[in-house]
């Protein structure tokens, strides 16, 4: 048999290979099912430029109107406070965003 | 066409319709529930909560709302003094809980909640099994549970809580009648291509019947579980489908109203749409509509709840309320 | 689209067949063969690739690579854990120091002739049992604590050796954990009581013994004078008749000695001893710190054992090299440290007079005193050595490849050289990368389904 071109040595190097193989059957499973579980771009209001003639016009950003439900579940980790695990308090510190965004203090 | 025709027989069994409105609105905030009167559509009363409220159910006599806040609080509300009167954590033995979906239990005192969790271990995480579990309502210890797959996010009792439908990434059915919770179905959804986020049911809202909406590649349909018999009838729309996060049935049961940046009107004879309005104050989740059929209440997302004009979608009147919101939740006064 | 993938901190190295690759910020370790070797020298001066754009057999290779995060988004990075705080960790291994006096004057002794300053002293039996008793009640929710004898000479107190045992044993009993107890001595003091003791405990032995008896005597001698290694042999002897296991070896070598090491090793594994672990002698003086000669001496000395190693693994043998077996079973976990060892995480160190210190090395060292017994653990003082520590080799230590598996080398050897002696910082550095390098080479040899490997995988989960 040919020698691999790539082999995991220590147990620090199989346990990233371990993680790399996990990753081919969650990829697998967003591009065969057509529509993936949650919240896609279906249901999306403000994330990309808004189609639609309505609120939130052409918008690219997360708006005042979505933003507690992402943060309080983490829908949108990259963008949102992470309301399970860093900023739990959230809604005590912005509980009203269009009135408090002033407050939002989160990195 | 089963389910087709289980739908029609279902939607044929409405209740008669109350002489006046008469009814009581639940503001799900953050911090806050607030209690709208739904004759003046008046803010009536403010109920201080710890956290952002997710989900609520109310016990049968109509006395109490339990409310669960940051998928980890569960209080409970004396719905004749708009007070909380006992509140229980469910992270407070080590574990750290994020319960998705909540359904009170037959027995009066305890729930269901579908729950992941987690702590940490000399400075490792270490995830728990993700359960649909039973708590006890006055100390939040779990009583028993059962293990379910990843993403389950919603429960709906059924049977008169003989069992659990838990909504994830399936359908699992959970009897509750044996000494040990069990999966003893599984029907699939995303697995026959229905996408679903299942947060928003109304079950009490619509006299004991669940409504949800789902979409597929090429429509949107609705998910109507009887909780009485736990029938389940999938009702496919025609036409382009519109953008919802959630749907109320009207009283009558011949109309529905879904809402995100628009409030529709859907005709569950005809299985399609009748009539969209966009909704000037912007994205919003919930929806709800008056008993008497004549009022919907569009609600949370922002801060702001929109009565309209059941026949004209006009808009009759916008609240501001204290903080932005989850939901609308309706019960008789 | 596909996000920009750039190059992990890596080294390559020369291997039989193919090389090596080894990610300095994860510790992990790859084979990779002549193919990859050459693509990843030809993609390696980009500062970002887009696998998406790169032609042929090289995206594949390249993704390859990026599967095993040697190639990975900016975003990537390794964010560095919050500093471990001592408070949050309880003490799971305890060196008393229980005798702060000693009968031999080794010329290289970090303890000053075993007293650590000050005149000789003996830990009280009664302060020696609630030490130990602490120990298991202040462990939480740990399964093994570990009680470690030591001096001085411990065996020149033995009734604290055994009130700090019996107290231990009682109180892990009670609460159902295991107790590891383990010495260090000298070995000329093994009395028929004293062996009788080590018996009934199943403790684990130590010998501090330097080779030959040329080597060993030239630095290890009676206090009175006269040499011990005839002392230290006829002991290990009674020691190994009376419980049938034979010790470890502890060797301790001046560098004028380090072009022996070959030769000590062998000697000692010709005595019979179970492993022998080779420790250059710290630079407690200024006479102490090797000439570049003897520098290279030690390298090689280290080289030859190592290819000893790779020739008896090759048979499905174990060198007993403890330096090698426990750079390979830290190679072999890949576990990225912070710090460089566990003083005062869950290490600390106790001298007679009942003062913790954050090893054992440090006993007397007023500035390094971090609470006593009747007070409790100073974590505030803890915290802040440590922490002054991790701050000041931050920047030395962040370009470094071995970075992750050393975390800035040994506290006491580096305040001995940058505290006492006045030395940059460093100083030993550049033998740590050379020795881990032949470690890296020694570990990568072994047969991947040997009993060797099985060995040390064994040792890397303790």
């Amino acid at each position: 048999m040919r020698k691999k071109a790539i082999q995991a040595l220590n147990e620090k190097a199989r346990a990233i290979e371990r993680l790399a193989d996990g990753e081919q059957p969650t990829a697998q499973a967003l591009t065969d099912r057509k529509v993936p579980q949650g919240c896609t771009t279906i249901f999306d209001t403000g994330w990309e430029t808004n189609p639609r003639p309505t609120y939130p016009v052409g918008n690219c950003q997360a708006s005042a109107r979505d933003f507690h439900g992402c943060v309080g579940d983490c829908w949108w980790p990259a963008q949102m406070p992470d309301g399970l695990t860093n900023h739990r308090e959230f809604d005590e510190q912005c509980p009203n965003v269009a009135r408090d965004w002033r407050n939002l203090k989160y990195d | 066409m089963r389910i087709v025709l289980a739908a029609l027989a279902l939607l044929a069994a409405a209740h008669a319709l109350p002489a006046a409105a008469g009814d009581r609105f639940y503001y799900l905030g953050y911090g806050v529930v607030q209690v709208v009167d739904g004759d003046a559509d008046t803010i009536v009363a403010d109920i201080p909560i710890k956290g952002a409220v997710r989900e609520v159910d109310v016990t049968p006599d109509r006395k109490f709302m339990y409310v669960a806040a940051n998928r980890r609080h569960v209080h409970k509300v004396d719905l004749a003094t708009n007070r909380v009167v006992a509140s229980i954590d469910l992270a407070s033995d080590g574990w750290e809980r994020f319960m998705f979906g909540f359904a009170l239990a037959a027995d009066g005192t305890s729930a269901y909640g579908a729950m992941m969790s987690r702590r940490a271990d000399k400075g490792e995480a270490i995830v728990g099994r993700p359960v649909v579990a039973q708590f006890d309502l006055a100390t939040g210890k779990i009583l028993r549970s059962v293990e379910v797959p990843w993403g389950v996010a919603h429960l709906v009792a059924v049977r008169g809580g003989a069992q659990l439908y838990a909504f994830g990434q399936a359908l699992y059915t959970i009897d509750t009648t044996q000494p040990e919770l069990a999966v003893v179905a599984t029907r699939p959804l995303a697995g026959r291509g229905m996408n679903i986020l299942p947060f928003w049911d109304y079950t009490f809202d619509n006299g004991g019947v669940a409504s949800m909406n789902y979409y597929t590649a090429t429509h949107m349909g609705l998910l109507i579980v009887d909780q009485k018999s736990g029938a389940i009838d999938d009702l496919p729309l025609r036409g382009d489908p519109v953008m919802a996060y959630s749907v109320v049935l009207a009283p009558d049961r011949k109309l529905a109203y879904a809402v995100m940046d628009e409030l529709t009107v859907i005709d569950l004879a005809r299985k399609t749409y009748a009539r969209s309005v966009p909704v000037a104050e912007g994205t919003s989740y919930g929806v709800n509509v008056s008993s008497d059929g004549r009022k919907v209440y569009v609600a949370g997302g922002g801060s702001t709840l929109t009565v309209y004009d059941a026949r004209t979608l006009k808009p009759l009147k916008v609240l501001q309320m204290a903080s932005d919101g989850m939901d609308l939740r309706r019960l008789p006064k | 689209m596909s996000a920009a993938l750039h190059w992990a901190d890596l080294r390559l190295f020369d291997a039989p067949d193919g090389a090596l690759l080894f990610d300095a910020e994860q510790a992990s370790l790859f084979a990779i063969d002549d193919d990859t070797r050459a693509a990843i020298g030809r993609w390696r001066g980009r500062e970002a690739i887009v696998l998406d754009e790169v032609p042929g057999d090289d995206r594949e290779v390249l993704a390859a690579l990026a599967r095993r995060r040697v190639l990975r988004p900016a975003h990537a990075r390794r964010v560095p854990p919050p500093r471990p705080d001592p408070a949050a960790i309880p003490v799971g291994t305890l060196v008393l120091e229980a005798a702060q006096a000693c009968n031999l004057r080794c010329t290289y002794c970090y303890a000053g002739g075993g007293s650590y300053g000050g005149p000789a002293r003996a830990m009280r039996p009664a302060l020696a049992a609630r030490a130990a008793r602490q120990l298991v009640e202040g462990s939480g929710e740990r399964a093994t604590v570990t009680l470690v004898l030591f001096g001085g000479e411990p065996l020149l107190n033995l009734p604290a050796l055994r009130a700090a045992v019996e107290a231990a044993a009682s109180a892990a009993r009670a609460r159902g954990k295991r107790l590891v107890v383990s010495m260090t001595t000298n070995g000329t003091r093994f009395t028929d009581e004293a062996l009788a003791f080590v018996a009934e405990h199943q403790i684990g032995v130590s010998v501090s013994i330097d080779g030959p008896p040329d080597v060993h005597d030239a630095n290890r001698r009676h206090a009175g004078g006269g040499d011990s290694y005839a002392d230290v042999v006829a002991g290990v002897e009674r020691l190994v008749a009376r419980t049938g296991r034979a010790p470890a070896a502890r060797v301790t070598l001046v560098p004028a000695q380090w072009h022996r090491v070959p030769e000590v090793f062998d000697h000692l594994v010709a005595r019979g001893f179970l492993e022998v672990g080779i420790a250059p002698a710290s630079p407690v003086s200024a006479d102490l710190l090797p000439t570049p000669a003897q520098d290279e001496a030690l390298i090689a000395g280290f080289a030859a054992l190592a290819g000893r190693f790779a020739a008896e693994a090759a048979r499905g043998r174990v060198l007993p090299f403890s330096n090698l077996l426990d750079l390979c079973a830290k190679l072999h976990a890949g576990d990225v440290r912070d710090v460089p060892c566990g003083a005062g995480l869950g290490y600390l160190a106790m001298d007679a007079d009942g003062t913790y210190y954050p090893c054992h090395r440090f006993a007397g060292d007023d500035a390094l005193r971090v609470g006593d017994l009747d007070t409790g653990i100073d974590h505030a003082r803890l915290r802040d050595y440590l922490d002054g520590e991790a701050r000041v080799r931050a920047g030395d230590c962040a370009a470094c490849w071995v970075r992750s598996l050393c975390a800035g080398g040994c506290h006491h050897d580096n305040r001995l050289r940058e505290h006492a002696l006045r030395l940059p910082r460093g100083g030993s550095c550049e033998f740590v990368r050379r020795w881990t390098a032949l470690g890296l080479a020694a570990y990568a040899g072994l047969r991947r389904d040997g009993p060797v490997l099985a060995f040390i995988d064994r040792r890397a989960r303790g």
